[in-house]
């Protein structure tokens, strides 16, 4: 995927940005269309025609009544007509013709549909060849002054609840597996996977976190399981029942395991149970922590370790991340956008310099929901779990953020 | 119609009051969603199509694209070109009172689901099924709701689905999320379901707030968009047709059936009756399903028809009937029984006709695997016939000959159309517009959350 990004002159730190008026968002259209191979059908479906018709001259009409591109028609037509003439049928008018060929383009659910209908006198046969529909169009945003980047890792069909990059190696966990990638070449392969055994079903919308481990290659935590992953002959993942408590930041958290949200207990105790939550960052500040959680009740709230507050009502999705960069303050929170699991979502940057939350980044788009949002290597990237509407597969995405002009 | 428009009118300003945009949250579990539907259930029905994918699960099943994914079958594989064909079972699957789901269950209810050729038996981790004849699309044909798995249980047929059935009170069938469903437990607590509701008394249900989910006649779709009213609307999916009694001399005859196909106007039954709503129809399957509809003519021809008429000789009145709760119904029996007389064909409206010569009904095209829906509409429609093969040209011929026999004359395509309260989260739009419980959810409403 190409992605432009346009800066632009707005100072940042410091400065409360009143985004509605000052934000110039350059949309580039990337077209990622592959480009059927349609010689091969189109010569399968002109020797089918030519089957019919034998040599000598037909009538030729092609209408397209599909999706496919105009140009992409003229291929057909072409690859056709050339493929008819060297199967010894000349295309000539109707009165010339000893057949009438009316070739309609047509599409159903699965693909494309290419049809003949052959008239020889009064009697009509019908050819047909299927062939699979090419790949849709990809849309992306950029933004002008804190810019959020997005590098596509790896995709699958099986839901991804977590991975992170490690140098040349990254560490993935989906709802049945672990694997380990190997960077080759500018693109990740996959080098061992190992089953996840677990002894009840997942929750639907299932979550996962992997934290690096110093003995062994990482832990990973799942509802109602922890798993033991190491590399000493070959990748091994020794999974357990437990409700072991998540680690989050520097606290852990304990995990609904029959849900899809942190009970409110944290370790070590807070002063107060916020209540359940979907995420939670903590914003270093000189005197103390601040925790932000995202509320199964749609608030976010702070918690300063003596007193808990609501921060104002936010549209702000419940899956959220902190990023410690050198742009403004030294930490942006990435939060997921509006919509449900069957509309496209987005991630915008925050800051937090009072109580009151200042969006510092325009939306850069996704091609589905975000389904997990987990901050890895030191807290400077995120990565960020998409499940992409169009081809129904899940996208690891790696999320930075660097600072605008 | 007036009426409902007026209704129509009260929701959308309900609607706007509650319709403002809430941000993006993970799901919620919990809470219980009531959902309206004309559909009717007969009381022996032990595994209803209604339930199909929400408490019974079949082997595979077919995704919005069409294509075959797994379902209670993981894999599945073919020898001798289709004629044997061996299912893979999910391990540790259990009805929903516990029992476990053995092969022995699954030879059971697809050996009863349908007198078919196959002849089907337990392996160690699955099935094998084995024919005499090619069946080379057999699991898209176990995708359709009548090889639903279930057992019979003494309170009634369990399934393995996402929810199970927890009550049936007369139309009202209640739903509850079964916790150890092996796709993980659904986001709600229970369904609703209420059946044999009239179009009227759904929209009733929905201005006060008793159902999140109703249907809406395709007719009133525009009018409920402009409304603002949020909609769903699936491909058009229903098949409107005529079926007719070969038991009526006269109609033996398929010259009578052919006249009467051809001297309908397709095209103002689906522009006067369905306000444009989905789209004529001359074939079985739908074009956007098939690729090939447009290549059965569903024009009008008087004079063919006419001419078709005249080597029939004297022909007695026949009764055209038509299900009295059914509006549309009614003015498609009167609009055929207009276009027939032009043709010199006498054709008398009923209501409900215990001896209907030719009755208005409609069909449902079960599966959005072409292959899968034909065989369904087949069986469903006509004659027995050959399930048709797996690939277009095949379905083609199936078609052609299935129509051929005229025991069925297509009329109209129109869409599923629903209705949905604006804090129901996550509902996918299916080109079948069938109803998928199992990941939707509910917002709370905006009092509760800003309280």
């Amino acid at each position: 995927m190409k992605q432009e990004n346009y800066n632009s002159s707005f100072p940042m730190p410091g400065v409360r940005l009143n985004l509605c008026g000052s934000i110039l968002v350059l949309l580039l259209f990337v077209n990622s269309l592959l480009a059927a191979n349609l010689n091969e059908p189109a010569t399968n479906f002109a020797k089918l025609i030519a089957g019919v018709t034998g040599p000598g001259t037909i009538a030729l009409t092609v209408a397209n009544a599909s999706s496919l591109p105009k140009s992409d028609e003229a291929q057909v037509r072409q690859t056709l007509e050339s493929q008819l003439r060297s199967a010894g049928v000349r295309i000539g008018s109707a009165a010339d013709a000893h057949s009438d060929v009316r070739v309609t383009l047509s599409e159903n659910l699965q693909g494309y549909l290419w049809v003949a209908e052959i008239k020889q006198g009064n009697d009509t046969q019908v050819q047909m060849v299927s062939l699979p529909r090419a790949t849709a169009t990809q849309v992306s945003k950029a933004q002008p002054n804190v810019i959020i980047h997005s590098s596509l890792l790896w995709s699958q069909p099986t839901p991804i609840l977590d991975a992170y990059v490690d140098g040349n190696r990254m560490v993935l966990l989906d709802v049945n597996s672990v694997s380990t990638l190997i960077l080759s070449s500018g693109k990740w392969q996959l080098d061992q996977s190992s089953a996840l055994a677990h002894s009840h079903n997942f929750p639907r919308d299932p979550r996962g976190l992997l934290v690096p481990a110093r003995d062994h290659l990482a832990d990973a935590y799942l509802p109602g399981t922890v798993c033991t992953i190491s590399t000493q002959d070959h990748l091994n993942a020794s999974c357990r029942d437990g409700d072991d408590p998540w680690p989050l930041g520097s606290k852990s958290a304990l995990f609904n395991s029959g849900r899809n949200y942190f009970t409110g207990a944290l370790f070590p105790a807070a002063a107060k149970n916020s209540g359940p939550f979907y995420a939670l960052v903590e914003l270093n500040r000189q005197a103390y922590t601040l925790s932000v959680f995202t509320g199964i009740d749609g608030r976010v709230r702070l918690n300063d370790g003596q007193r808990e507050s609501s921060a104002p009502p936010l549209d702000w999705g419940s899956d959220i991340a902190a990023l410690k960069t050198p742009c403004g303050s030294g930490t942006q929170i990435l939060v997921t956008g509006g919509g449900d699991d069957t509309t496209t979502d987005s991630l915008r940057a925050f800051e937090l310099p009072d109580r009151e939350p200042i969006q510092v980044s325009v939306e850069t788009e996704f091609p589905g929901p975000i389904t997990a949002l987990w901050t890895h290597s030191g807290s400077n990237s995120a990565m960020a779990v998409v499940h992409n509407l169009r081809t129904e597969g899940y996208e690891a995405y790696n999320i930075t953020v660097t600072c605008g002009l | 119609m007036r009426r409902i428009t007026l209704q129509l009118l009260a929701v959308s300003s309900l609607t706007l009051l509650l319709g403002a945009a809430q941000a993006r949250t993970r799901p919620h579990y919990g809470d219980a969603l009531r959902a309206d539907t004309q559909t009717v259930v007969m009381s022996g029905d032990k595994s209803p199509e209604m339930l199909s994918g929400l408490v019974f699960e079949n082997l595979v099943t077919i995704d919005n694209s069409g294509h075959l994914q797994p379902g209670l079958a993981t894999s599945w594989s073919s020898a001798n070109s289709g004629s044997r064909w061996e299912f893979a079972l999910r391990q540790n699957l259990t009805f929903h009172d516990g029992t476990p789901l053995k092969p022995a269950d699954v030879v059971r209810c697809l050996s009863k689901a349908s007198a078919q050729s196959w002849r089907v038996r337990a392996a160690s981790d699955g099935i094998v099924i084995e024919s005499d004849t090619p069946l080379p699309n057999l699991p898209a044909i176990f995708s359709l709701p009548e090889f639903a798995i279930y057992f019979d249980g003494p309170e009634g047929a369990l399934g393995t689905g996402p929810y199970r059935l927890d009550k049936r009170t007369g139309p009202l069938f209640s739903l509850r999320a079964n916790d150890d469903y092996w796709a993980g437990r659904p986001f709600l607590d229970g369904v609703e379901l209420l059946t044999s509701r009239s179009q009227r008394d759904q929209l009733n249900d929905f201005l006060l707030e008793r159902a999140e989910v109703v249907e809406l006649a395709p007719e009133n779709w525009r009018r409920a968009q402009q409304e603002r009213m949020r909609t769903a609307s699936s491909k058009p999916i229903q098949l409107i047709y005529l079926a007719i009694d070969s038991a009526t001399p006269a109609l033996r005859d398929p010259r009578l059936s052919q006249a009467i196909s051809l001297c309908i106007d397709r095209g103002a039954i689906q522009s006067v009756i369905f306000q444009h709503q989905g789209e004529i129809a001359a074939s079985l399957l739908p074009n956007w399903l098939s690729g090939y509809a447009f290549l059965f003519d569903a024009n009008q021809d008087i004079s063919r028809a006419r001419q078709l008429r005249g080597q029939l000789g004297p022909l007695p009145s026949l009764v055209i009937s038509y299900d009295p709760n059914d509006p549309e119904g009614r003015l498609i029996a009167e609009r055929v029984a207009l276009n027939a007389h032009d043709a010199g064909i006498n054709l008398q409206p009923q209501p409900n006709g215990a001896h209907a010569d030719i009755r208005v009904r409609s069909a449902n095209v079960a599966s959005l695997s072409p292959s899968a829906a034909l065989a369904g509409l087949i069986d469903q429609l006509g004659p027995k016939a050959p399930i048709p093969g797996a690939n277009a040209q095949s379905l083609y011929d199936s078609e052609r000959a299935a129509l051929e026999t005229y025991s069925a004359i297509p009329l109209v395509f129109v869409p599923r159309v629903t209705a949905l309260r604006d804090r129901v989260r996550n509902w996918a739009d299916s080109p079948s517009g069938a109803w998928q419980f199992e990941s939707v959810w509910l917002a709370r409403p905006r009092t509760e959350i800003t309280r």
